[in-house]
């Protein structure tokens, strides 16, 4: 990155808490953390993958691994003036390995990478990743670590599940994750679905189609799923964040799902009131924040979301659509008072995920 | 503001191009086709480094409402650099951005003068 800080030296005056920060380690690095026989798979790099040209074949950079506390000092917190990192160590093809036991290895190894991230820095927070294909395998996951100080929440790949989140047989993990105080943290994906569930991205020729659907259809299918089986009533100390959908689609899944329960409550009993003061009891990461021809018609956006109390600033950092600071930054100044952006750049965060600041 | 003398003409070869710092700014000068364009580093997206992306063609589409068929070919090779941030296409000729109408990268004016590169600000 170059060195010329690319962002309004007026964001250094407040604190930012970034909650979409994608730990990048290769395979090799994660072999260690490994036993045999899935050592040498993850040393020949074996995992699953698409063909997709997420980085235009080198005409948007590839930040390499960022896979190091240094790096992430480096980069994230002096580069873009993050002073607190949520980490999650990205394993967006987990729910593409066919092999179950494969699977569970990488999460447990990932998820030790993580820990020794977390060690080196006391400013930096974690969600440990959850491989959601055999439940009680991911609630041993949160035993093991969720009690750890910086962990502060579970992350999972709200694509290619068996069946969508909110389903029974996933309440196992949705109970662990309320004993142990974590942040339920859903982030979708493009491109790494299964063949079978959904289908609705294969037939596109373009990335940008699957890139643009994908990160959308993935939380509004988990919060509708979510909703239909009342998981905010049976959990209701739970709190659930939302990444990298961006906050455009919100209001109108809202103000859908209201009309929709309204005629159909029956097919939805187990909800005390209506959907969308549910879903305004959510937290949803500002990444990608969408780009309006009529800036106007953003700020009428974030009124609809009550963006002070909902939205949590991210980065996405270093994907290749990362959001720099700035870009969430320009509305912030021209609409909100200090408290406001005090809450976007942090206090949502800090609310979302209980952290001890 | 002034004239600023960046290099020699010979100093900068065909497809290459050099970063200074200029009051404060980044300023990129490209050698393309023979001609010296110089730009201001910071895309007009969300700031990121645009003067340090590829350069690379692209494709472009001729669409034929009559007969209802779009034809795709690839284009201006070497001529469009691309933000290493998020890809965002400029003409590094002219500046324009491929995807936003009236959206420029910032230029400024190039004289040789006694065999050296001079640029505006």
């Amino acid at each position: 990155m170059s060195q010329q800080k690319r962002f309004p030296s007026t964001l250094e005056e407040h604190m930012v808490v970034d909650t979409d920060v994608h730990l990048r380690i290769s395979l090799e690095q994660i072999a260690p953390y490994l036993d045999q026989p899935h050592k040498r798979k993850a040393e020949h790099g074996v995992k699953p993958s698409d063909a997709w040209d997420r980085y235009k074949s080198g005409r948007i950079e590839r930040r390499g691994y960022f896979d190091t506390a240094e790096a992430v000092r480096e980069d994230l917190c002096d580069g873009l003036s993050v002073d607190h990192p949520i980490l999650n160590p990205s394993l967006a093809f987990l729910p593409r390995i066919p092999q179950q036991d494969y699977a569970i290895a990488l999460m447990q190894a990932y998820n030790d990478y993580l820990m020794e991230v977390l060690d080196e820095d006391d400013d930096f927070y974690g969600l440990i990743h959850l491989a959601m294909k055999d439940p009680e395998l991911a609630v041993e996951e949160i035993e093991r670590l969720g009690d750890e100080s910086q962990i502060v929440g579970v992350y999972i790949v709200s694509m290619g599940s068996e069946v969508p989140l909110g389903d029974p047989r996933y309440d196992m993990v949705y109970e662990a994750a309320d004993k142990h105080n974590l942040t339920m943290t859903y982030h979708p994906h493009a491109g790494v679905t299964k063949v079978d569930f959904p289908k609705q991205n294969y037939g596109f020729n373009e990335y940008v189609s699957i890139n643009t659907l994908g990160f959308m259809w993935g939380q509004m299918q988990t919060i509708v799923s979510l909703l239909e089986q009342g998981v905010p009533v049976k959990y209701p100390d739970l709190n659930f964040a939302f990444l990298e959908g961006g906050p455009g689609w919100v209001p109108g899944l809202m103000f859908r799902l209201n009309k929709k329960y309204a005629a159909r409550r029956d097919e939805m009993p187990a909800l005390e009131k209506p959907p969308e003061e549910y879903m305004r009891e959510f937290h949803y990461a500002s990444q990608p924040l969408g780009e309006p021809v009529n800036h106007e018609n953003m700020s009428y956006l974030l009124d609809a979301l009550d963006a002070p109390n909902t939205l949590m600033f991210a980065s996405d950092y270093p994907h290749w659509d990362f959001d720099n600071p700035s870009n969430l930054f320009k509305y912030l100044n021209s609409k909100y008072s200090t408290e406001e952006r005090e809450q976007i750049l942090s206090g949502n965060a800090i609310e979302a995920y209980n952290l001890n600041i | 503001m002034g004239e600023y003398t960046i290099a020699k003409v010979d100093e900068i070869n065909e497809g290459e191009r050099i970063t200074v710092q200029i009051e404060g700014r980044e300023i990129t000068l490209f050698k393309i086709d023979g001609e010296f364009h110089a730009y201001t580093n910071w895309c007009a997206h969300q700031s990121g480094p645009i003067c340090e992306g590829t350069l690379t063609g692209t494709r472009k589409a001729e669409v034929d409402q009559e007969s209802g068929t779009i034809e795709t070919e690839w284009c201006r090779e070497g001529k469009i650099l691309s933000c290493p941030w998020h890809g965002w296409e400029y003409d590094v000729v002219t500046g324009e951005c491929l995807s936003q109408n009236g959206v420029k990268l910032p230029s400024h004016p190039v004289e040789i003068k006694d065999g050296n590169i001079v640029v505006s600000l």
